[in-house]
């Protein structure tokens, strides 16, 4: 047996001023009478009938310390369990950005919090507790364990993220540790209905929350500046929605727009100053969760990458270039320098330079005897062009089928180690190979695209921006927006010494610029700064952390049923709580009757 | 509250007291004496003696008998009647009502023995006779009773028996005695009432007793004190020692009603409480002590 309210037993300390009350003297009152000759026969008759008069009040006395042992066990609440071997109890927390609504005050997350202290005070001596965390992964905060102290403090620890959580994943790892023992109970204090296999009671905590949110914001160019889509929903009763947008933190407009329950709106800001970095828009209403009020976006069309392309004429390379937003493309021919410049990457068409430039170099069919020692004299003519599977960077050719290449001849190219082929013939002759080098990524066909059909292909645009992205990754500008926990792959230059990450308000993470570093620590929402350091030079690019409002805005669950209390899974012991607290009421009323009667007809 | 005010007064006009026998003795009054004299009320016939006054002669008995017969009459003769009213402390210390209706019976009785034209007497008693006004007859002399009965202080322990012993004014006379008093006496009062008997007297008793002696409504513990001998009585006032005191009040009364029964004593008991209207008719009309 245990209590829900184990304050409750603080009642029997009436005990103590009752059998004080009993203890102490009787306080007569005095009275002045004719006679006492009549009262004497009186006293004299009661003190023969006194061992039973001690008898009643002793009765009386055992009774009323009868009364206040059931008000106390009444006021603790007792519960009964089936078993006398204790619970492992796991509670799975939902930390989604959703617990931070308060259309439960404080917070649905604070509710939660509050019921699963609620769950640890009515443990046992021999009852464990483990608490885990449901974020993006699940997060074990308190170990197993049966010291409440260290369970609460556990407790107290939890919050909210800005994240989705998958719950799913919690659960499965709940199961897994209460698969370990016996008499394991799974627990989950979540804001949905959803229900989920395995759960023996959930706690669920929500209301009928009002929401708003911004669920995008992008910018494209427009002819007279920049122009800033966005679009709100509103997950609640119709309202009036005022938003602001701001430019690099600087008000710049401000309108409204009325939505319907479950209404959007797509809202476009027209002649936004090209030279704007960031954009923030915020709904300037209140409502029941803060998160997802702001959203932003960065200007992508600033910082675009330079690239060389020497060529008599190739509109082949030139179109697969222009794919890229991002590349400004310098076209020139033979035998003009521009070597001075400084490119991020350089395509030669049939020609190489005296001095090769320090960079990225794509190079179609090079020349014999030039400055890349890697071309062997003389030709042949490739048969049965094919793919090489087993090449290590695989992005490069995961998106491409064709099998029937044609190439009328190719140059003879020699394998540097830690060089791979992308394409070769029958006989294993290397036709296209890429590598890194001591100038850069380097990118070597051995043929002309002239002297053969890839570039008629669908295949060829693909493979150019395979191997452009491997030479140039995109920018992290090209980053649209990440959601709040999501891995972000760090794309640093190749000059970069250094890599930093700011976030939001201001914390900054530093990395090594190679391998390519991943930055975890986005859960907080807004705009990231990423600096990377090149000798003197640093540049900054920006991405936007946003809330997935399509999962975590609507406060109003869609599962409006409530799952069945109590489903149980193979390997999870029941608990059979019997609230006794009413018969203890009931027994209480009864006995207080009966020392009501004891009182007055005892005798 | 005034124990004698103008309605009181008005009231006791009306009152004339009730003797169950004749009384011999004393000379005049309004009170019908055994001794057959010349009043107006006819009451038997004898032969005619020497010395007898002749104007009684019944000369119609003498025309049919032809002896000589003269009327008797009820000679009407003054009547010694005696008020002892018992002054102790249970009294009038506990509750100022029983102290006004004890006064109140005792002016009741003797305005109508004055009124009456009886030689009255006024005794305030405790263990002894306190003060007492002498024998006097006519309704004049009400003042001095009301007088007397106001200066009268309930105080001292109750003896009746000694004190009624001690009321020497009685002494070799026949007539009427009422006692007023609570019996609260711890020696008894049956050897008292004897005594009086024993003297010739008619004696009325006037048993008064308090609401709150009646019927106590106290709950919780009391100390009870006596008022006249300071003895403690702890008492916790349940339900059953309150039924244990009625049945003891219940055997205490019965007592002096079978004595008082038993000694042809004229009894009855009055609650302090009620009105004077309500004491008269009630109880003492009831009684046959007052018509």
């Amino acid at each position: 047996m245990s209590f829900q309210n184990p304050w409750g037993l603080l009642a029997l300390l009436l005990v103590v001023p009752l059998i004080l009350l009993y203890m102490l003297k009787q306080e007569y009152k005095d009275i002045r009478v004719s006679t006492t000759f009549l009262w004497q026969e009186v006293e004299r008759q009661l003190r023969a009938a006194k061992p039973w008069q001690r008898l009643k009040t002793r009765l009386l006395l055992v009774l009323q310390i009868l009364a206040i042992i059931i008000f106390a066990l009444a006021l603790a609440r007792p519960v009964y369990r089936s078993t006398d071997a204790g619970y492992h109890y796991v509670a799975v927390v939902d930390s989604s950005a959703r617990m931070q609504a308060t259309d439960i005050r404080p917070s649905r997350m604070e509710a939660a919090k509050k019921g699963l202290k609620d769950l640890i005070a009515t443990m046992t001596a021999r009852d464990r507790m483990t608490i885990i965390q449901a974020g993006i992964e699940p997060f074990v905060v308190v170990d197993e364990t049966g010291d409440k102290g260290l369970l609460r403090q556990g407790v107290d620890g939890l919050e909210a993220y800005n994240s989705r959580a998958d719950i799913e994943k919690a659960i499965q790892l709940a199961e897994a540790i209460i698969d370990k023992g016996e008499n394991g109970q799974l627990h989950l204090f979540t804001d949905s209905n959803k229900p989920y296999e395995g759960v023996l009671q959930y706690h669920i905590y929500k209301g009928d929350g009002n929401n708003l949110a911004i669920s995008n914001v992008s910018t494209s160019p427009g002819e007279e500046g920049l122009v800033v889509l966005s679009r709100v929903r509103n997950y609640g009763d119709p309202a009036s929605v005022t938003l602001e947008l701001r430019v690099d933190g600087s008000v710049f407009d401000i309108k409204e727009v009325s939505l319907a329950d479950g209404g959007q709106a797509d809202i476009y800001w027209t002649r936004v100053p090209r030279e704007g970095r960031t954009f923030e828009l915020a709904i300037l209403n209140e409502d029941d969760l803060a998160i997802d009020n702001r959203g932003w976006a960065v200007n992508k069309y600033q910082d675009q990458y330079r690239a060389l392309l020497v060529t008599d004429r190739n509109v082949f390379i030139e179109r697969a270039v222009g794919l890229r937003k991002d590349i400004e493309l310098v076209k020139t021919t033979k035998g003009q320098d521009l070597v001075s410049q400084d490119f991020s990457l350089y395509i030669y068409d049939g020609y190489l330079p005296e001095r090769l430039p320090k960079g990225h170099m794509i190079v179609f069919n090079p020349p014999e005897n030039g400055p890349l020692d890697l071309v062997e004299e003389g030709q042949f003519e490739p048969v049965a062009v094919r793919i090489n599977r087993d090449i290590v960077n695989d992005e490069i050719i995961s998106y491409i089928e064709a099998t029937d290449f044609q190439i009328a001849k190719a140059k003879k190219l020699k394998l540097p180690q830690d060089f791979d082929i992308v394409l070769e013939d029958q006989k294993g002759n290397p036709l296209l190979i890429l590598g890194d080098t001591d100038q850069g990524r380097l990118v070597i066909f051995a043929f002309s695209l002239k002297d053969s059909n890839l570039p008629l292909k669908a295949d060829f645009p693909i493979l150019m921006q395979a191997l452009l992205n491997w030479t140039l990754p995109p920018g992290l500008d090209e980053l649209d927006f990440t959601y709040p926990g999501d891995p972000v792959l760090l794309a640093p230059m190749l000059e970069a010494d250094q890599i930093s990450v700011i976030s939001p308000s201001g914390k900054e993470y530093n990395f090594d610029p190679y391998p390519v570093p991943y930055f975890y620590d986005s859960y907080e929402t807004g705009i990231y700064q990423v600096v990377q350091r090149a000798g003197d030079k640093l540049y900054r690019t920006y991405f936007p952390v946003v809330i997935q409002t399509s999962q975590l805005s609507d406060l109003r669950d869609a599962f409006e049923e409530m799952p069945d209390q109590g489903q149980q899974t193979p390997g999870l012991s029941a608990q059979f709580l019997k609230d006794f607290w009413k018969y203890a009421g009931w027994a209480l009323v009864l006995l207080l009757l009966i020392e009501w009667w004891v009182y007055h007809y005892g005798s | 509250m005034k124990a004698f005010d103008e309605d009181f007064l008005n009231k006791l006009e009306q009152l004339k007291l009730h003797s169950k026998k004749t009384i011999q003795g004393g000379t005049g009054g309004n009170r019908r004496s055994k001794a057959k004299g010349s009043s107006i009320e006819f009451s038997d016939f004898r032969e005619y003696s020497p010395g007898d006054d002749y104007r009684s002669i019944d000369w119609n008995a003498y025309a049919r008998f032809e002896k000589l017969f003269i009327k008797l009459y009820m000679e009407e003769r003054e009547t010694n009647i005696s008020i002892l009213l018992d002054s102790s402390a249970s009294m009038g210390k506990t509750d100022p009502n029983k102290a006004i209706a004890a006064k109140r019976l005792a002016a009741i009785f003797a305005y109508v023995a004055l009124a009456s034209y009886d030689r009255t007497c006024l005794a305030a008693i405790n263990k002894s006779t306190v003060d007492q006004v002498p024998y006097f007859s006519g309704k004049a002399g009400f003042p001095r009773i009301l007088s007397f009965l106001e200066g009268i202080e309930f105080n001292g322990e109750t003896q009746l028996n000694k004190a009624i012993k001690s009321f020497s004014p009685l002494y070799g006379k026949r007539g009427i005695t009422i006692l007023i008093s609570d019996l609260f006496s711890h020696e008894g009062y049956e050897e008292g009432l004897k005594w009086l008997k024993y003297n010739h007297q008619e004696i009325v008793l006037v048993h008064l007793l308090s609401q709150q002696e009646l019927d106590p409504g106290w709950t919780g513990p009391h100390k009870l004190i006596d008022v006249e001998t300071n003895k403690e009585v702890q008492v916790e006032m349940t339900h059953q020692a309150l039924n244990l005191y009625k049945r003891s009040l219940d055997d205490f009364l019965e007592g002096i009603r079978g004595f008082c029964s038993q000694m042809d004593i004229g009894y009855t008991l009055v609650n302090s409480q009620l009105s004077i209207e309500d004491i008269v008719f009630d109880s003492l009309y009831k009684a046959g002590i007052l018509s």
